[in-house]
């Protein structure tokens, strides 16, 4: 399979944004809009390059915030267009509104973000806060590790959100600086391969005038309730879209998808779990536990929404300890997002399992090989003496 | 200086406006050119003329799973001349390191002054040859052509072509020239 796999992409190196802007010009999308100032990345720079050069045949829609970036791409999914656009930081936040329109109008749109962390105080460089901070919008969410993931994610993204059963928008993640502006090699399909597996987009709501249909209609006490139902529903749907998207696109590239990227778990006792481009620094940092005997392995989330309940029961219900490494922060709560994801989802089936709660990185502060050592040790050791209760802290000065 | 699994670290230090982001791709992108799993990345901390840029590269025969900065680089290039004489820039540096500097200054005394010890310490003079080349100050290139002279990773015909085809003309061919004085002057 590899090899067939393999005359069918080429080598190349690119930043994480261009992965992403490659991707999209694969895609042949319709319709982009963004806001093309900071926090702005050159995923859309490289894309109106494309278009004025004639490499791509679409439309792109320079506006004047992120809220019209992304209310534009609305209108332009309506209209029966495959569409793109982009952000990070405030400009997702200022684009939240319209997010949650996104996806109740169950548009298949696709977005990509550079993560990086919000304001106060003002900071350009990566952590997850905007990525969570969309949890809740009914958008299907992944994050990828380095260029080839992102790469691969992009064009898997429009696969899913355009499926009939789903019809949903998708965001895919990449950590903003550490991702985004690293050059990196990876392997991209061929042009012809990728618009053979996706095709022209054929479905989802589209304005006809033939055919007059209301949209984003007034649902008040009697029917808003049906349509947020479908919603979840169509959400649970996209877990087996999903799959089935990863297997067809393993059958063209070669590369297997899951919802969760395992290493050296099989026989460990305490598990590290990270997102992003933290997944690899914990490997290495794996690697060499692993030669000092230590029983470790870690996860790396590359689906948070839907959540893969199923397989994140079946993966870490066997371990003692886990220690989760999150890179935002919410205030008042018991732990960070993906802690409380992966207790509820154990609890109260497995709540034999022991975890703990690391939050780090903020604001592009660097996570080393020896930091994700020195978060395996102190964690294991508060966890056996039952000192988990509290979300800790690493790498900050207090 | 690569083997199976073993991933070689570089790290540039110079300041915004010198061009340390391109000399960081530009070797990045030549290794990618022969073969190599590549990582190549900027330290931005504000963007402005004049602030201290740090850039990164990392290449292996595998693939690189790692994502943090470079601590102890194998290869250090220092491309401001006053970076290069202050020890703070070699923290992380290893007995096993090489280490390429702009300077006018001789390698035994900047060696005595840092206080480091290395396996190659190499001296270009990029003041002089950009001087003599551009009439004005341009330091990447001539460090770059010294850091293949004493690392040997890769060809510097590869660094040459990628040079052209992305200044075609006069501004590459006068880059090539100062990366080939770098290489043919670098002094140990």
């Amino acid at each position: 399979m590899m090899t067939k796999a393999l005359s069918r992409q080429h080598r190349i190196a690119l930043t994480g944004n261009d992965a992403v802007a490659y991707a999209v010009k694969q895609a042949r999308v319709d319709v982009i809009s963004a806001y093309p100032i900071t926090p702005q990345t050159f995923v859309v720079e490289t894309l109106s390059r494309y278009v004025y050069d004639g490499e791509l045949d679409a439309k792109f829609i320079a506006v004047e915030s992120e809220h019209s970036a992304m209310s534009a791409v609305i209108g332009a999914a309506l209209a029966g267009a495959r569409t793109f656009t982009a952000t990070s930081s405030q400009g997702l936040a200022y684009m939240w509104e319209a997010l949650y329109a996104a996806s109740g109008l169950r548009l298949p749109i696709v977005m990509a973000l550079a993560a990086r962390a919000l304001s106060a105080p003002i900071n350009i460089h990566n952590d997850h806060s905007d990525f969570f901070g969309m949890r809740d919008s009914g958008w299907i969410m992944f994050n990828g590790e380095e260029a080839q993931e992102t790469y691969d994610l992009t064009i898997m993204a429009y696969k899913i959100a355009e499926d009939p059963r789903v019809l949903l928008p998708v965001v895919v993640s990449y950590d903003g600086f550490i991702v985004s502006h690293a050059i990196s090699d990876f392997y991209a399909l061929n042009d012809d391969v990728v618009a053979e597996f996706l095709g022209k987009r054929t479905t989802g709501p589209k304005i006809d005038p033939d055919n007059p249909r209301s949209f984003g209609v007034l649902a008040l006490q009697d029917s808003y309730f049906e349509f947020k139902r479908q919603q979840y529903e169509a959400m649970e749907n996209s877990r087996q879209v999903i799959r089935e998207v990863f297997e067809k696109y393993a059958e063209i590239s070669g590369r297997e998808y899951k919802p969760l990227k395992e290493y050296m778990t099989e026989d460990a006792e305490t598990c590290i779990v990270a997102m992003g481009s933290t997944v690899g620094t914990a490997r290495q940092a794996v690697k060499t536990l692993r030669e000092k005997g230590e029983k470790v392995g870690v996860i790396g989330i590359l689906q948070y929404r839907p959540w893969p309940t199923k397989e994140v029961e079946q993966a870490f219900s066997r371990f003692k300890r886990i220690i989760v490494m999150e890179k935002t922060m919410s205030p008042g709560a018991r732990a960070g997002p993906m802690y409380e994801d992966i207790a509820s989802t154990l609890y109260p089936k497995h709540s034999e399992v022991k975890m703990i709660d690391y939050t780090y990185g903020l604001g592009g502060r660097d996570i080393s090989p020896q930091g994700i050592i020195d978060i395996y040790r102190l964690g294991k050791e508060l966890i056996d003496k039952d000192k988990n209760d509290r979300v800790q802290f690493y790498g900050v000065r207090e | 200086m690569t083997g199976a699994g073993k991933i070689v670290e570089i790290k540039w230090q110079g300041r915004g406006g010198q061009g340390v982001v391109l000399a960081n791709q530009l070797i990045g992108m030549a290794l990618f050119e022969e073969g190599k799993h590549i990582q190549t990345f900027p330290d931005f901390g504000p963007e402005r003329t004049g602030g201290p840029v740090r850039g990164y590269t990392r290449f292996s025969e595998e693939p690189i799973d790692v994502h943090s900065f470079v601590y102890e680089p194998d290869i250090l290039a220092v491309i401001d001349p006053y970076f290069a004489e202050d020890p703070n820039v070699y923290v992380g540096v290893k007995p096993t390191s090489i280490v390429v500097v702009n300077s006018a200054k001789k390698p035994q005394d900047l060696i005595r002054k840092i206080g480091i010890k290395v396996e190659k310490f190499g001296v270009v003079n990029a003041l002089k040859i950009s001087k003599e080349i551009f009439g004005t100050y341009v330091f990447n290139t001539p460090v770059l052509g010294g850091l293949v002279k004493l690392t040997g990773i890769v060809k510097l015909e590869t660094l040459e072509k990628l040079i052209m085809s992305r200044f075609p003309g006069k501004v590459g061919e006068l880059n090539v020239q100062a990366l080939r004085r770098g290489f043919e002057e670098v002094v140990t």
